[in-house]
């Protein structure tokens, strides 16, 4: 019976071009709306870390003089910490796993003939423990020894573009990979992996679209010639002539991860925070009523950062009232199609059709209806989404749409045309089929 | 075939109530053709459709082939319509999109025959009624005649038992009348129950039984053809 109700409806979407069309238009724009604002809050809120999310913190502190009123964020905290501090939290037994972190632009080469050096990776400058914290896979080799984070060595981990750029891939582990014309020996090579947002580093945007390509001890630190490429602010005028200053100032210019498994390891690092802004203030440092320390976890970082923002829901919940609106006016459209047609529901009722048997071709046409709504509206959030991508640069990495929105276009679809096309299809079924077969 | 006793049927609209039917009572016999005529208003539809459970009655009892329908659901009511009762209205009724071969296979359809055994019965109706060869044509592409000619294959094709047709010919000039009324007379040879409504004198006197109704009531005059002098 199914296939006579769609071999049916696909005639009747045929019969009335303009109605259909002005009904599929309603459709698909209210579906497109709304795919491409779900799409992207859907995106956006999206948390990388997942079940790791609960046990990372980022750590903050409020480390600024006495003369400044507040400085940082609205609640005072920047959020990056200095090198010093970064190297004073190194110390703490009590987080599982820790790393400070920053990034930087070296100048790779490359053993391959012809192959220019090249400037487009990302170096991220990081403790052993990054890999684990973030969930890196290593594809050949691994992280460098516990013993680098101390004595420090020349060592980088390089994922597989790198591998590829630098080697023309294979495993390549005790290589030599060339930066800035110094010699680093390859321990691990890892997948490609660019995580979005980046919730680890939000200092260079949340949504960067180079991933971290090669990984350096940050024990070499002090070694380093360059300055990084993130962010780094500083509340007090301080002269930094060459990298070798930027360590020893008070600007911030770090961030610093911990991760503390249970509500035990959280308590005493919150402690130990709060001890340590004490030990600074006797040693002269941190000077300001609000010195204090915070930590959070991925997902108030991600909030509080404001990547994850209320404005998104309040905007998917705007865009599905605009769908209600579009569905609104599918419903008249496909009663007024639907009454047209009221003769020869009466000839099927009389020749034996039951209201079920009516309402299942009418809902059947909807179907049809909607899923071609929903492939016609799931196009133009493609057209949305490239909009977005083109206009909002923050955007261009995230403002696309992945299986799971597919599928939730499909089933948004699928829904509204169910929604719409219930009480038009419930109203022909129901009515007195005697009604519409009198003499004309 | 058909027994109704003390059928009522009221309709009730927001201004007036309407008794088209009252104290109705009537039997048909398996294998009768039966006119029916009246004034117009005297509730012939209404009779016809609350006999091809079209329409529900307010009180009384009716059963058909046996089976008492007053109490059925409305998918056992369209199984029994379906299987058992052809129609036949006076505009034809031909759904306007489809060709002759859709429009009979329309209670083939909600009867779930296989699609061969659809195309037998399709191919087979149209026969019956001449138009096979114009299986492929729409019904605007046909005279009056011929459209009520596949509305009796479409009828047809199910081999209902009772066959209701409301003024069959009340459209058409009298030579396509006389070609309507041979294909009942023929269709009601085999075996089949007419109960046919009908403004036409001369139709009526040729049929086995006529029944008049008058203001919602069977009359008291009805009986034989022969002694009816129907009012048109
Ligand atoms: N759906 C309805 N709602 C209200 N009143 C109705 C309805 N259908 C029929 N009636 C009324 O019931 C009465 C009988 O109508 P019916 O159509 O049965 O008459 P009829 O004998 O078939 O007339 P005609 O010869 O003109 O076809 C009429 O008074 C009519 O107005
Ligand atoms: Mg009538």
């Amino acid at each position: 019976m199914l296939s006579y109700y769609i071999k049916l409806g696909l005639k009747r979407l045929g019969e009335t071009p303009v109605l259909t069309l002005l009904i599929l238009m309603a459709m698909a724009l209210g579906i497109a709306v709304s795919v491409t604002m779900l799409a992207l809050h859907h995106a956006m809120a999206y948390n990388p870390a997942e079940e790791k999310s609960g046990r990372l913190f980022a750590v903050q502190l409020a480390a600024y003089g006495n003369d400044m009123e507040t400085w940082g964020e609205e609640d005072g905290l920047p959020i990056q910490v200095t090198h010093r501090d970064a190297m004073n939290l190194r110390e703490s037994t009590i987080p599982l796993r820790q790393t400070p972190m920053f990034r930087m632009a070296l100048t790779l080469e490359s053993h391959r003939q012809d192959m220019p050096p090249s400037a487009d990776f990302v170096v991220r400058v990081a403790d052993r423990d990054f890999f684990e914290m973030f969930g890196v896979n290593f594809v050949y080799g691994g992280p460098w020894d516990k013993t680098i984070d101390l004595d420090t060595a020349r060592v980088a981990v390089i994922n597989q573009s790198v591998n590829e750029y630098a080697f023309g891939g294979g495993n390549n582990v005790g290589k030599i990979l060339l930066m800035n014309e110094t010699e680093y020996r390859v321990v691990g090579i890892t997948e490609d992996s660019n995580p979005l947002p980046r919730y680890y580093d939000l200092t260079s945007g949340a949504y960067p679209i180079t991933p971290d390509s090669v990984f350096i001890p940050y024990s070499l630190a002090p070694q380093l010639e360059s300055f990084p490429n993130g962010n780094i602010s500083g509340w007090a005028a301080e002269p930094v002539n060459e990298f070798a200053d930027l360590l020893q100032t008070e600007f911030v210019w770090q961030v610093y991860w911990v991760e503390l498994p249970d509500a035990q390891a959280v308590a005493a690092y919150r402690d130990y925070l709060a001890g340590y802004v004490d030990q600074q203030q006797q040693l002269g440092r941190f000077q300001n009523g609000q010195a204090r320390g915070h930590i959070r976890d991925v997902q108030q970082w991600l909030t509080y950062n404001r990547v994850i923002k209320d404005d998104n829901r309040v905007m998917v919940g705007l865009s599905f009232m605009f769908l209600l609106v579009c569905l609104v006016n599918t419903v008249g459209l496909l009663l007024a199609r639907f009454l047209r047609r009221m003769n020869e529901t009466g000839v099927r009722r009389a020749l034996g059709a039951s209201k079920l048997q009516i309402f299942q071709q009418y809902i059947t046409e909807v179907s049809l209806l909607g899923l071609l709504g929903g492939g016609a509206g799931l196009l133009l959030s493609m057209v949305g989404l490239w909009g977005i991508r083109s206009l909002y640069t923050q955007y261009a990495t995230i403002a696309y749409l992945d299986a799971t929105m597919v599928a939730a276009a499909v089933a948004i679809s699928l829904a509204s045309s169910l929604i719409a096309g219930t009480y038009p299809a419930y109203r022909v079924c129901a009515a007195q089929p005697s009604l519409f077969l009198k003499a004309q | 075939m058909l027994e109704m006793q003390s059928i009522n049927k009221i309709f009730t609209t927001d201004l007036i109530e309407t008794h088209a039917l009252r104290d109705f009572n009537l039997e048909v016999e398996e294998g009768e053709f039966i006119t029916v005529t009246g004034p117009s208003g005297s509730g012939k539809t209404t009779f016809l459709n609350i006999a091809g459970l079209l329409e529900p009655f307010s009180s009384g009892r009716y059963s058909l082939d046996g089976q008492d329908v007053s109490q059925m659901s409305d998918n056992d009511r369209s199984r029994l319509r379906n299987q058992k009762i052809g129609f036949i209205f006076q505009s034809f009724n031909l759904i306007p999109d489809l060709d002759l071969f859709d429009n009979v296979d329309v209670p083939l359809r909600y009867r779930g025959f296989p699609a061969k055994e659809r195309r037998r019965r399709i191919m087979q109706a149209l026969e019956r009624v001449g138009l096979a060869a114009r299986a492929n044509h729409l019904p605007a592409q046909l005279s009056g005649g011929q459209q009520q000619r596949v509305a009796i294959a479409r009828a047809l094709a199910g081999e209902p038992k009772f066959l209701l047709a409301d003024e069959p010919t009340g459209n058409l000039d009298s030579l396509m009348a006389r070609q309507v009324m041979e294909l009942l007379e023929g269709i009601n040879r085999e075996g089949t129950t007419i109960v046919m409504v009908t403004h036409d004198p001369e139709l009526a006197l040729r049929s086995q039984r006529n029944i008049q109704i008058i203001d919602g009531q069977v009359s008291d005059f009805s009986s034989a053809p022969a002694a009816v002098e129907p009012l048109v």
